[in-house]
């Protein structure tokens, strides 16, 4: 373990009291005192390049289903686990389109949409599951959703057989033609969390900071607005999108009352871990913390983007994970995809025992959240969207049994979960995308 | 089926893909006039009839089969208008998807009269009737940019920009507007950064002077005690900190001066320490008397904001058995603590500061005018055009603000300063539309200058640019040669190398490959570098130095510095600075052979000519081979391939469906062989003896990298300069290139063989081009449906 990582760890539990909380007091909901009501969090979790399914897909159906290897480092989590078979991703399909499957695997993944086919100009895709919920239930929160990932934007335009890397590398959709990017480095995310860095935040005293910000976002709104209503359709576009992270942040700044009134335990990290296991399990760390916290409820993670290369030395991985996919069947290539899923579900149990150790009340955090893991592509060789690999870790708040494998009708639209998961949230959702209707039997 | 359709066309190494390359195929395009009539005659006479007899069956009336009515086509224009969608249908027919095979009557001949008919209709356009500006989407600045600016605008280097969220590429790079997108997350940081920014830049009065002493009386922490002459002190009786806080205005250098004197006993002298905010500065003895304090200075370096700054007493004694009762305890005391800065102001206040905030209010000038002055300066460069009366006075009122709430003049200007950093027109490169009724418009010179100077510097305008915009100079040839000569000349151009090459050489992977570090220990973070810094620079020398741009693929030095030529295996290069190098020297042949190509374009464990002539046809050649068919397995995984390598991939090529386009593929990669998969020369691989070199499929050998380097140099430069051109083309516009580009192209092309190719020819060429200079809608665009 690298010192800055146990740095990290022992800041748990031993409070540092960060100057700029100028209440200190713990929401006594959470730390004893009345029974809280009990907060939905949503996670959404996307692994590259499909799954081995012999080593995932469980034989039996119903409750107490056989673990596959894969999945036997959550076997401690089985009885808050869900597996769905079955599912399916049309988006994802060509259409007419070629290749680009990986890109279309990611884009299509959260939105069901089927992306349009471009290198850069008028990208389209559609609103993805979690900015929908983020939407209706984030104004109970300081952020409305946390976008999270380890892998910044492809460093290339050549993403994937003419797909531009914004499909490859964003899964978050505000709107059809809004990717939300999202944030690799924890240190940002910390300070998302709990306000920026203590030395911007020392140089003004801060209510003039946040007067002088909101003036700031006033002026800005009006030019804006002046010079939207000078320019052309297509670049409207671009400001609307301007103005939407105006209004976006202003929302914030004003919530002062949804200002987070916890103590982080932990240290703000040191930039991005130089090790991948470090890495994601810092974010994990970070993504326990703010669901404990309630910064946000919804929370996207991508392990890496669409079609990824990285070798996985640490479980003796020495070629790239794409490369290995296209196996053809070759059992080598499938013992070491497999190797790789295992690694990725082995960090998800870091995760996993990150929330169950957190008590809210007399339930623990992994019985309030609803993680959905998977990846948009099956079989890495063939490319194929439907019989997807997919999880749901965490009793939901009360709306989700745990250890059932659902064997879900041939080409159900993944869609059909998430407007399930939507629902639970309280909302009424009457369909999402390609959704026909929703997944039965998870409680 | 696809083979035939494109044998019409004369042969080059594009001859194996897409329509794309189809559509830049100038030959093609040349043919003369009447071309436009000939193609509309054509729809009429034979497609239609075609068309209606095997499709309109499902695909006519409103609610046709997925919402395509042929028979609302009725022209050969109407076709054009809807390109993108007949695109799409063509491939379906030529894949053999439509009409379905089950329902359909369609011979293969008809089939094939089809598609030759759409293609040539599609992508045979008369150069004269398609040509247009284009319009790209406006756009924001980049990360890269955006510090860029920042830097040139107010001095500060916001190092943290390098990881602003968002900047998604497209088209191969990361300035194209359609996929720079603005989430919250950045705007936020946009903010932040601002603040932070306007801090830096400009200094506030109260940074100016700085001088607090604080009195015993008023320290906290020890106990304090008047002595009888009435001169007060705090002791520090046991290991403990007296403390005071400042109010530091701004980063800087400081002075901290505790005045302090001690009680001595035991064996040692008493040891105090200066502190800031819990951290230990520095240490010294103490061995003044109370009948003569001593002050200890201690320069540091403070962030602005609250500070706690105290002295401690480190080493507390305390022997109640000594004999000598003098001897018995060891005491601290402090008598102030003060803090200053700099004596030398002018070097706490940023250089920026006079250039930003050049006026303040005084006997002769009002506030009004100075602020107004300040503040029209800065939107104007930050705006990069004359800021409007409008936009001045709105500015203006924010820093009313800070003056009504009792702020300084130079906090007033701060404030102005943050908001202009998140203003959209800063942080976009803002275009007026194409006016009502006009089908096309040119930039205005600010407009151009902007274009210019993020094409060239990746940054703004200079003031020299921005002059010769307001003076409208910019509206001639000839001086905006003489500003592409000055700028390209300018050290700031090196962005070409860094952005556009980088990019378009796909460098950036090297930050993404990860040779197994088993294998490849020699792989380190210094060697990357050094990897890439060799790429840029051979290609900023082209710049610089105003070569053609074949020396890229046949220069006959390079540049290394000691790691990369131990690397290379060449001893006797000294020092980290890179250094030319003769290439003779190194046993290398351009760019290809440069270990940062050879590195990206290798997998973790080993090399792969696949790749490696994939890169050569897609980067160098703009001939990119089609993906392979997702149902064609990939090398490792058919079980029955056996042997070497090269072994391996000739029986991959076997299966007719990899042929095609691997026999190019192959052989180009298999030229490099020599080279590990971090660009190390070897002779052997896992596999034995490298098998090296391979055979174009017009019988050209290529045996070694010397011979790839002939052969591209021979044979190809007309494809080199073609996909150079069109590369820079798109990281100039910001925009993909679309098929009424094709004749501009071909203008640039022709504009830079005149000049022998020279690097400024290329880029003359571009900014007179119609599409730098220029917007207009293209002729067939629209939603037909």
């Amino acid at each position: 373990m690298s010192t800055s990582r146990r740095r990290f760890l022992q800041g748990l539990g031993t409070a540092i009291a960060l100057p700029w909380f100028e209440s200190l007091h713990f929401r006594s909901s959470v730390f004893g005192g009345e029974t809280p009501e009990r907060k939905l969090r949503y996670g959404f979790f996307y692994v590259p390049n499909g799954m081995h399914m012999p080593d995932w897909r469980p034989e039996k159906k119903g409750i107490n289903f056989d673990l596959k290897p894969t999945l036997q480092g959550l076997a401690e989590y089985q009885e808050y686990m869900t597996i769905l078979s079955g599912c399916a991703l049309n988006g994802g399909r060509a259409h007419g389109d070629g290749p680009g499957d990986h890109a279309r695997a990611v884009a299509s993944f959260l939105t069901g949409a089927h992306a349009k086919k471009t290198g850069g100009a008028d990208i389209k895709n559609g609103e993805s599951i979690d900015q929908l919920i983020a939407n209706r239930i984030g104004n109970q929160t300081k952020l409305a959703s946390l976008e999270l990932g380890t892998e910044p934007s492809a460093p290339s335009g050549h993403c994937d057989s003419g797909y531009s890397c914004v499909y490859t590398s964003n899964m978050s959709w505000r709107t059809e033609t809004s990717p939300v990017a999202k944030e690799c480095n924890p240190g940002s995310v910390f300070d998302r969390m709990f306000g920026a860095g203590q030395e911007a935040q020392d140089a003004i005293a801060k209510s003039k900071r946040e007067i002088r910000k909101k003036s700031v976002l006033d002026f800005v709104t009006e030019d804006a607005e002046a010079l939207k209503r000078k320019l052309g359709t297509g670049d409207q576009r671009k400001l609307d999108e301007y103005l939407y992270a105006v209004r976006d942040v202003e929302k914030r700044i004003s919530a002062v009352k949804k200002e987070v009134d916890f103590v982080p335990t932990i240290e703000r990290p040191d930039g991005i871990p130089a090790s991948y296991e470090e890495h994601v399990k810092i974010m994990f760390d970070l993504i326990a913390l703010s669901y404990q916290a309630d910064v946000t409820r919804v929370i996207t993670f991508m392990y890496a983007n669409a079609g990824s290369n990285r070798p996985y030395p640490e479980v003796e991985v020495r070629d790239g994970h794409h490369d290995l996919s296209h196996h053809g069947k070759n059992e080598e290539k499938q013992k070491k995809i497999a190797q790789i899923n295992k690694f990725h579900i082995s960090l998800f149990a870091h995760l996993c025992e990150k929330l169950k150790g957190i008590k809210e009340g007399e339930h623990s955090l992994l019985d309030n959240v609803v993680l959905m893991y998977g990846s948009g592509i099956s079989d890495g060789d063939r490319h194929n969207h439907d019989d997807l690999p997919i999880m749901l870790m965490g009793r939901g708040a009360g709306h989700v049994s745990g250890n059932r494998h659902l064997l879900l009708e041939k080409e159900t639209p993944l869609t059909n979960l998430y407007v399930t998961m939507a629902e639970m949230s309280g909302e009424k959702v009457d369909s999402f995308s390609d959704s026909d209707g929703r997944v039965k039997g998870l409680s | 089926m696809f083979r035939q359709t494109l044998s019409r066309l004369r042969y080059r190494l594009a001859s194996i893909t897409i329509l794309f390359v189809i559509i830049f195929s100038s030959a093609e395009l040349a043919i003369a006039q009447g071309l436009h009539q000939q193609q509309a005659d054509k729809f009429k006479s034979v497609l239609q009839p075609l068309l209606a007899k095997h499709c309109n069956d499902c695909h006519s009336t409103d609610n046709a089969e997925g919402g395509l009515d042929l028979n609302r086509f009725k022209s050969y224009e109407d076709v054009l208008v809807a390109r993108e969608r007949w695109m799409k249908l063509l491939t379906r027919v030529r894949l053999g998807d439509m009409p379905p095979v089950a329902d359909s009557q369609i011979t293969e001949d008809e089939r094939k009269t089809v598609v030759a008919g759409l293609e040539d209709i599609l992508n045979n356009l008369d150069p004269s009737v398609v040509k247009a500006a284009g319009k790209p989407t406006i756009r924001r600045l980049n990360r890269f940019e955006y510090r860029q600016t920042v830097k040139a605008l107010t001095g500060v280097d916001y190092e943290p920009a390098k990881d602003f969220p968002g900047d998604d590429a497209g088209y191969g790079f990361d300035n194209i507007g359609d996929v720079l997108s603005l989430p919250p997350l950045l705007l936020e940081k946009y903010l932040n950064a601002a603040e932070e920014i306007a801090v830096k830049s400009i200094a506030t009065e109260t940074s100016v002077k700085f001088r607090k002493k604080v009195d015993a009386k008023e320290l906290t922490g020890g106990n304090y005690r008047q002595d009888r002459r009435g001169r007060g002190a705090v002791t520090l009786a046991s290991e403990g900190t007296a403390t005071a806080e400042f109010q530091i205005p701004a980063e800087g250098k400081y002075e901290i001066r505790a005045t302090v004197f001690a009680q001595q006993a035991g064996p040692d002298v008493a040891e105090m320490g200066v502190v800031a905010n819990g951290n230990q500065l520095k240490t010294s003895k103490v061995r003044a008397t109370e009948r003569e304090p001593f002050t200890f200075v201690c320069d540091c370096k403070l962030k602005p904001g609250k500070t706690t700054i105290g002295v401690e007493f480190l080493n507390d004694y305390f022997n109640a058995e000594a004999a000598d009762p003098k001897d018995r305890d060891r005491n601290l005391f402090v008598v102030s603590i003060e803090v200053r800065n700099d004596p030398d102001v002018a070097k706490a206040t940023p250089e920026s500061h006079s250039d930003l905030v050049f006026q303040r209010p005084s006997d002769k000038i009002t506030y009004d005018v100075a602020a107004e002055a300040v503040i029209k300066r800065m939107a104007s460069r930050a705006f990069r055009r004359p800021a409007t009366a409008e936009e001045v006075t709105k500015l203006k009122r924010l820093a009313d603000q800070v003056k009504a709430e009792g702020g300084s003049f130079e906090e007033g200007m701060q404030f102005v300063l943050q908001a202009i950093l998140v203003s959209p027109n800063f942080l976009y490169k803002v275009e007026e539309p194409i006016p009502a009724g006009q089908s096309r418009r040119e930039l205005t010179t600010y407009e151009l200058s902007t274009s210019m100077a993020y094409f060239l510097w990746s940054s703004m305008p200079d003031d020299e640019l921005l002059a010769s915009a307001w003076e409208q100079k910019l509206r001639t040839p000839e001086e905006r040669q003489k500003q592409v000569k000055r700028m390209l000349a300018d050290p700031r151009a090196r962005s070409l190398a860094e952005n556009f090459a980088v990019q378009w050489l796909q460098l950036r992977y090297l930050d993404v490959v990860k040779p197994d570090p088993k294998l490849f220990p020699n792989f380190t973070e210094e060697l990357k570098s050094a990897m890439r810094e060799e790429t840029v620079l051979c290609f900023d020398e082209i710049v610089r130095e105003d070569k053609s741009i074949f020396e890229l693929l046949d220069s006959d030095h390079t540049y290394v510095n000691n790691v990369l030529a131990k690397h290379y295996g060449v001893n006797d290069v000294v020092g980290r600075e890179f250094q030319k190098v003769s290439l003779s020297k190194l046993n290398r042949a351009g760019l290809m052979t440069q270990a940062s190509i050879l590195t990206i374009t290798s997998n973790p464990t080993r090399t792969s000519p696949v790749k490696r002539g994939k890169w050569i046809l897609e980067n160098l050649l703009a001939a990119p081979p089609p993906p392979a068919a997702p149902n064609v397995p990939g090398l490792e995984q058919q079980k029955q391939l056996t042997g070497s390598l090269k072994e391996r991939l000739e029986q991959h090529r076997k299966n007719p469906a990899c042929a095609t386009c691997h026999q190019e593929m192959d052989a180009l990669g298999f030229a490099l062989e020599n080279f590990d998969p971090t660009g190390r020369w070897r002779t052997q691989d896992e596999w034995g003896k490298v098998s090296i070199g391979g055979e174009l499929p017009n019988g050209t050998k290529v045996e070694d990298a010397k011979a790839l380097q002939k052969v591209l140099v021979a044979d190809f430069k007309d494809e080199f300069a073609r996909c150079l051109v069109e590369r820079m083309l798109v990281y100039a516009l910001g925009r993909g290139l679309e098929y009424y580009d094709v004749p501009t192209v071909d203008e640039i092309l022709a504009k830079a063989q005149k000049e022998d190719y020279r690097f400024s020819a290329v880029v003359t060429a571009i900014v007179e081009s119609e599409p730098f200079r220029y917007r207009s809608l293209p002729k067939f665009q629209g939603e037909m449906k």
